[in-house]
């Protein structure tokens, strides 16, 4: 490469960073900033949600519960069935864990007393019981943190994880399931689940903050 | 010298088997690293469930109305709480530690959870250890129960702790410092009481307890460092009993209306009591004539009893264990995985390749003609040997690599359990390998050697036949020279001599051969030059046609022919020697290249 052709490609190059720093901006708000108007469009279905828990741990979520539903709205088809019921809350960093055991006292405090369709259940189950509510289904953000989210699969379909997760960054994928955990990773090909099915929940261990869109 | 030989070239054969195994073992190491890897599944245990805490929390005898109960694992904190129900607390979330970090986030099972209210030291009662997924009921003391604190707490008596509580014959004098009502922070001038009472006449600032102000009846003289004068009556007012609590303890607040300062009558703020319960206490229990049959359920109380429900035993509730879901290990080899179908054909593939490896190595071997058939065995069976080394040694490796996947990678949380058996194979394994490829080349060596004593002993032996041949050609050559002599003389035979010098020639040439062999040396040029002479005579028609008719001299010429046939024999002989010393030298510069 001659000099000559040097000097104009660096001429070319501090051309185009100048035209990029002062350039004239054309803003559209009166505060000067960009303004960003984001107009989200979902289609709400009526949906009836059915299935089978059975006696022992389970992993659970509810795709056609609203995002913020009463725990005994949602759990009143299994009264007296379950002992205990876990979630996580990755966001929370101080206290994650929230739970709710009908059993206790009723002076103590409690935490889970909504529960959303995004998130993932712990249950655990005295007896086998159908569960039973109706909803509707709709598209859903589950927003993953840094670190482990224990998530709901807010969808009636089954998709590969592959498929549904492309895109966002995240080192596994576990769930339970007859006293076994399960596993996916991205950089393995010996996967113990390779979709997401819906009522589970799933551990997601993500690396970075980021949404999880599901249409 | 020859020891000395033997013994440097078994020094170099173990050097080269040591430098061998060393790079086989470390080719071993990074195949073993290689499936490690690919083999390894990410063992990643999820987060374990927390234990969830909650229970009754009791602040100087009172139960705790505010304030932060923090739980611990040593050092770290777990999990916290801000009491919302007087007396009460929980549920508190303890999380467990994260396995997959190196990190202590919280607790494992089994673990001690000690518990802090405002930061301070408690005691607890109850079921305080770590368990996954369950639910304990602890309950909290504070301050910590220490005998001889100043403090009798609600839990010490008389008997158990009289430095705190006061000895127990002394009922009226026994008093107690709860809630820090006890402090005579008494200034002189006209302070103020603490709380609605207002202040005492005489100019003292007796502060209240905790159960709020009073009135001070006043006109007690007091020093001026503020401390009251001994002649001051108590003047002790209690307020009603508390309920009687879960534990049976029951308590009040008393106030000295006189403000003496001095707790020599003050009575008892804290007392025992029969607990009656009731429908929502958390406990089972008998009351309104009916006992409950489950944790405020059945008998007396409308709500229904679960299968949970066990009786309240010891201040702890005992819930029911539950198997925590926990990584699960199978031991099992999954013949679906490609990681072992690929392990498989790579085993196979070196295999084969070893073996065509050694079959054109052999086959080189035998069409290269400047190796002698010693260095051509020497290779072939070097190469046999490689073989089967190699084979031992996947055998070792796929043995091993099979165990070791076994035992630790499909089960990663027994690794202790079984890592002896990964210490053994490292062991064994290379020692096993040592021994059989040194099995190996000292057999090959004794075969060598075998060979190579054959070859002297042959070598030996041609000598020992020239040596024959030469005396036995000297004996005839006497014979016969003296036998030409003799004809010499003969005048016929003169001019027959002189048409034919080369008969004079062989004459001369076998006086000569023959002082050689006396002398045990091999005249190898005397003896071409004799057989050259023969074969001219021989060939000349006229000479054979004049000597038949001499028998004596005919019979010489046959002799000497004959003589000249030995002379072809020894030829060969030494051609003989000449091969087997071209070998010998040939395999020692090969050994030196090798």
């Amino acid at each position: 490469m001659n000099n000559r052709l040097k000097l104009a490609l660096f001429i070319l190059l501090i051309g185009a960073f100048s035209a990029a720093i002062f350039s004239p901006q054309y803003n559209n708000s009166i505060t000067g900033k960009d303004v960003f108007t984001k107009v989200e469009i979902t289609d709400i279905i009526p949906s009836n949600c059915s299935f089978n828990l059975t006696s022992g741990w389970n992993y659970v979520s509810f795709y056609c519960i609203s995002s913020s539903t009463p725990r005994s709205e949602v759990l009143s088809s299994i009264n007296n069935s379950y002992s205990r019921i876990f979630t996580y809350n990755a966001f929370d960093t101080v206290d994650p864990w929230k739970s709710y055991n009908p059993e206790l006292p009723n002076w103590t405090v409690q935490q889970l007393n909504y529960m959303g369709r995004t998130s993932g259940y712990i249950i655990l189950m005295t007896e086998e019981a159908n569960y039973e509510y109706s909803g509707y289904k709709r598209s859903s953000i589950v927003q993953l943190h840094p670190g482990w989210n224990l998530v709901g699969y807010p969808s009636n379909n089954s998709v590969s994880i592959n498929e549904s997760l492309n895109g966002l960054l995240y080192t596994l994928v576990l769930t339970y399931e007859d006293g076994s955990i399960l596993s996916y990773s991205p950089n393995s090909s010996n996967n113990d689940i390779t979709y997401f099915e819906p009522y589970k929940a799933y551990w997601i261990n993500s690396t970075a903050s980021q949404n999880w869109l599901l249409n | 010298m020859k020891k000395e030989k033997i013994l440097i070239e078994n020094r170099k054969n173990e050097k080269n088997i040591i430098s061998a195994l060393v790079k086989g073992l470390f080719i071993i190491f990074l195949i073993i690293n290689f499936f490690v890897l690919m083999f390894a599944e990410i063992v990643v245990a999820e987060p374990p469930l927390p234990t969830e805490f909650y229970g009754v929390i009791y602040n100087y005898n009172m139960p705790a109305s505010s304030g932060t109960v923090k739980a611990y694992v040593g050092n770290i904190s777990c999990g916290q709480f801000n009491i919302v129900n007087s007396g009460y607390y929980g549920v508190l979330s303890c999380i467990a530690d994260d396995p997959n970090t190196t990190q202590i986030e919280g607790g494992i099972y089994g673990q001690v959870i000690t518990f802090r209210y405002d930061s301070n030291p408690t005691t607890v009662f109850g079921d305080y250890y770590f368990a996954s997924g369950e639910y304990k009921f602890v309950n909290i003391t504070f301050p910590e129960l220490i005998c001889g604190d100043g403090f009798c707490d609600r839990l010490e008596n008389c008997n158990t702790c009289e430095i705190d509580c006061f000895a127990c014959n002394a009922t009226t004098n026994q008093t107690g410092n709860a809630t820090g009502n006890a402090t005579t922070n008494t200034t002189g001038g006209g302070g103020t009481g603490i709380g609605s009472g207002g202040g005492a006449g005489g100019g003292s600032s007796g502060s209240s307890g905790s159960s709020g102000g009073y009135d001070s009846s006043g006109g007690y003289d007091y020093a001026d460092s503020g401390v009251p004068i001994t002649s001051c009556t108590e003047n002790w007012n209690c307020t009603e009993w508390s309920e009687c609590s879960i534990i049976g303890l029951q308590n009040r607040s008393c106030i000295d209306k006189a403000g003496c300062g001095t707790y020599n009558s003050k009575p008892l703020e804290i007392q025992e009591c029969v607990y009656e319960g009731n429908c929502f206490d958390g406990l089972i229990n008998c009351h309104d004539g009916l006992c409950e049959e489950g944790v405020d359920c059945g008998g007396s109380c409308d709500k229904k009893c679960s299968a949970l429900e066990q009786p309240f035993q010891n201040m702890t509730i005992t819930i029911p264990k539950f198997e925590i879901p926990k990584s699960v290990c199978e031991r099992k080899f999954d013949f679906t995985n490609p990681g072992f179908w690929v392990f498989l054909i790579i085993l196979i593939l070196s295999g084969v390749t070893r073996y065509y490896v050694e079959k054109y190595t052999i086959e080189k071997a035998k069409r290269n003609e400047n190796l002698n058939a010693l260095s051509r065995s020497r290779k072939i069976i070097g190469e046999q040997r490689k073989t089967k080394i190699f084979i031992i040694s996947v055998i070792f490796l796929a043995s091993g690599f099979l165990t070791y996947s076994y035992f630790f990678l499909l089960c990663p949380n027994i690794f202790f359990e079984y890592s002896w058996l990964l210490l053994l194979f490292m062991i064994i394994a290379p020692l096993a390998i040592y021994a059989i490829s040194k099995d190996l080349a000292y057999n090959e060596r004794i075969h060598f050697e075998k060979e190579k004593r054959l070859d002297d002993l042959h070598y030996q032996n041609l000598m020992k036949m020239i040596e024959l041949e030469n005396k036995i050609l000297s004996e005839e050559e006497n014979i016969l020279a003296n036998k030409l002599y003799e004809l010499s003389k003969n005048d016929e035979m003169k001019d027959i001599m002189f048409k034919y010098p080369e008969i004079k020639n062989i004459y001369n040439i076998m006086m000569e051969l023959y002082d050689n062999y006396s002398e045990n040396k091999n005249p190898f040029d005397l003896e071409k030059d004799f057989c050259d002479k023969i074969n001219k005579l021989k060939s000349d028609p006229e000479f054979i046609k004049r000597i038949s008719s001499y028998p004596v001299l005919k019979d010489i010429f046959d002799r000497l022919q004959k003589l000249y046939q030995q002379y072809d024999e020894k030829q060969k002989l030494y051609d003989e020697i000449a091969r087997a010393e071209s070998e010998e030298k040939a395999s020692k510069e090969e050994r030196k290249k090798e």
